[in-house]
């Protein structure tokens, strides 16, 4: 009897796990299925896009199927590299960010696109939007996005009107109203002017205002050079407004805020703030404001003689060279790159697109109007560089508050200091 | 024999766990402490004591290294100092169930996820403008505080955190050694008209000498070890590495700047702190006495 019961068990546990390997099956038109893992970090409407998107990607290819992984942002990254370094398990299609690709494309852990394609990403898209995808001539992914930090800003029109002051359209004026708009309270702050003292912004900023200078923060040989006359004018721009004009001060860098600076311009606390546009939906999510009543998404005013900046890689995808299915991982890259996937996929997504003719269509601007102020200046960007972005960030933003906290001798030192540190980021 | 051999079948699984998780891991650390290690490439170049020599070299390193030294020196410090003497007022209740109720709420801080109480803190009760400190320092005229952008502060108010998240575990465990104290030993005192001060001197002191011994060590290595309020509470680093520790520099070196070889050695030399000092503070406080 107990044989006979034992024997039943293992006999369902036989056709249960046989009916578990699905993988192996075949559809209505005989081919085997095929099922892929995509990995991505948590965004609920960029998830509900990449779903409606694999959703439709599943109908045109009977018996694919594509599973959608996500994580949160900030385990992402490191799941992603022990994912890709381990090669076995992880995913067949990833979501990778900025210089991320950087870490992989020299070790052969991407896929490699095809010529033809790769020849289509360079062709149509912003070279800032795939510049840490390529390598050594190849490229291993499609760019999703345009990640822009410079050229908008956030305007608080209550906190405006109510001082009597208006959007500045010239760097004077941003300059000018700042200080008007900039009230204190002892050493604290009731309302900073221009708070442009965040980890993005300060850095970004600076290599901004070196290119406007039309000088360059790289040698030819591809060192960095932050001693010339024009990045000791650029740094000491951005360090006066904070020793001298003081309209904001060192917190974004240094801690000790509630809030980032431009959710403080949403609790009526800044003035203006720079910031990408990816700030917009928490101002109206968040802290329900409305663009174009409560906040505006300004232009930045130019700061030297045209509107070059340099920008990182956005979002882009990438397959996994140990996918199995590596033509059908490429399909449904191909099938997201078509332009009116792409198109709905950036607006759904409040993203600027990668793609020159989607950030220029009409369909675009229509769509996601507060845009306007950026798709005009997306072609004067360049690829900061094919190094740690984190790492430059860093360098710059340390050295901007030690100078502004007096700690060198002179700007001279600060800037040979920052110099060095930035060699050695290439190391 | 037989005795022998259960001892053996049992001990087995435990030291297989110890060999694979953390003797072979150490060992790893340690050769991969000598090379240019890249976990992507197939081509680590062996540099020998380059990664050591860069240590001594690294001034981000010294400053992490002198950070850690200050952190735990204190927090253990008065970690162990407030814990026992709240373990000995909660000691004086008579009442179990209100023995029970202040050990319970001094340990509540220790089942939250630091993650989280790292956030309330650095949203709700240090922030310069609007938190809560501040708000309460103001109420009784005293000037705002920029607990957590002040390089002068920023150790303080990390300090601050730890004990008040950490110090409930020692509390348990003091309380504990405490009671298990018999009570005929007070007794006899309360005959000799001891008082309060003397019993806690003469017999409460001496005879927690095993409660110390695991309380010393175990804090010691937990406080070398933390990470969270140092990744969470303050932002990157906290200004001029006001807050860089090894254990945050450990995870920067090895995620952020993608430097493993380097990271092993820094952890090498954490791993040898901690067990140098543990192994003297067995050594020192060891007892050879039971009641």
């Amino acid at each position: 009897m107990k044989k006979r019961i034992v024997s039943l068990i293992l006999c369902g546990l036989m056709v249960f796990s046989a009916a578990g390997c699905s993988g192996g099956g075949e559809n209505k038109a005989g081919k085997d299925d095929v099922t892929l893992t995509m990995w991505t970090h948590i965004n609920e409407p960029w998830n509900a896009a990449y779903k409606d998107a694999i959703k439709e990607f599943e109908s045109e290819n009977e018996g694919v199927r594509i599973k959608l992984e996500t994580f949160p942002y900030d385990e992402f990254e490191s799941k992603v590299q022990t994912a890709l370094i381990d090669g076995e398990g992880g995913a067949d299609i990833y979501e990778l960010w900025g210089g991320w690709a950087l870490d992989f494309t020299p070790y052969g852990t991407l896929m490699e696109l095809p010529e033809e394609m790769a020849e289509k990403v360079r062709e149509e898209n912003y070279e800032p939007t795939y510049g840490a995808l390529e390598y050594e001539d190849k490229m291993y992914g499609i760019p999703l996005e345009y990640n822009i930090e410079y050229g908008g800003m956030l305007v608080n029109d209550t906190l405006l009107k109510a001082k009597g002051l208006t959007v500045p359209k010239t760097w004077e004026e941003l300059r000018k109203t700042a200080i008007e708009g900039t009230e204190h309270d002892g050493n604290i702050f009731q309302c900073k002017g221009f708070d442009f003292v965040n980890w993005d912004s300060v850095p970004y900023y600076f290599l901004a205002f070196i290119l406007q200078q039309d000088a360059d923060y790289m040698t030819a040989d591809g060192k960095f050079d932050v001693t010339t006359d024009a990045a000791k004018t650029a740094f000491n721009e951005l360090a006066t407004m904070v020793t001298e004009d003081k309209v904001t001060d060192l917190e974004g860098l240094t801690g000790g805020a509630d809030m980032e600076g431009y959710q403080q311009l949403y609790a009526g606390r800044n003035m203006i703030v720079p910031r990408g546009p990816w700030t917009i939906s928490e101002g109206e999510q968040s802290f329900g404001l409305k663009l174009g009543t409560d906040f505006d998404y300004a232009a930045m005013p130019q700061y030297g003689n045209n509107q070059k900046f340099a920008s990182e890689n956005g979002w882009s995808l990438a397959v996994s060279s140990s996918c199995k299915e590596q033509e059908i991982a490429l399909k449904f890259l191909e099938y997201l790159y078509q332009d009116d996937v792409m198109l709905e996929h950036n607006i759904r997504c409040t993203q600027i697109p990668a793609k020159k003719s989607l950030a220029q269509s009409e369909e675009y601007k229509k769509e996601v109007p507060y845009a306007d102020v950026l798709v005009g200046i997306l072609d004067q960007g360049q690829f900061i560089g094919n190094f740690n972005t984190d790492r430059l960030k860093e360098t710059i933003n340390n050295t901007f508050v030690s100078y502004c906290s007096g700690e060198y001798g002179s700007l001279d030192e600060a800037m040979e200091d920052m110099n060095t540190k930035l060699n050695g980021i290439l190391e | 024999m037989k005795n022998k051999k259960f001892v053996g079948t049992v001990m087995v699984p435990a030291m297989l766990h110890m060999f694979v998780f953390i003797v072979i891991p150490i060992v790893i650390g340690l050769v991969i402490s000598f090379f240019n290690y890249n976990p992507l490439s197939s081509d680590n170049k062996f540099i020998g004591l380059e990664n050591f020599v860069r240590l001594v070299q690294d001034a981000d390193f010294r400053k992490a290294l002198l950070n850690t030294l200050l952190f735990v020196l204190i927090t253990v410090t008065l970690n162990i100092g407030i814990a026992l003497v709240v373990a000995q007022m909660i000691s004086w209740f008579k009442s179990n169930k209100v023995r029970s109720f202040f050990r319970m709420v001094f340990f509540l801080p220790c089942i939250a996820p630091m993650v989280a109480t790292s956030v309330v803190f650095a949203r709700s009760i240090f922030p310069t403008t609007t938190g809560f400190l501040n708000v309460a320092l103001n109420k009784i005229g005293i000037d705002s505080i920029n607990w957590l952008g002040d390089p002068k502060v920023v150790m303080i108010s990390l300090i601050i955190y730890t004990i008040w998240v950490d110090v409930g575990y020692n509390v348990i465990l003091f309380s504990a050694g405490i009671d298990g104290i018999p009570s005929y030993v007070y007794e006899a005192a309360d005959l000799d008209g001891a008082s309060e001060w003397v019993k806690f001197r003469k017999i409460t002191w001496p005879l927690l000498g095993r409660s110390f011994q695991f309380v010393i060590v175990q804090t010691l290595i937990s406080h070398f070890q933390m990470f969270a309020q140092f990744a969470v509470l303050i932002l990157k680093d906290g200004p001029q590495n006001s807050g860089l520790v090894l254990s945050r520099y450990i995870y920067k070196m090895a995620f952020e700047y993608k430097d493993m070889g380097y990271a092993s050695a820094v952890s090498l030399v954490l791993f040898v702190i901690i067990m140098t000092l543990s192994l003297i503070e067995q050594k020192k406080s060891a007892v050879d006495w039971e009641y």
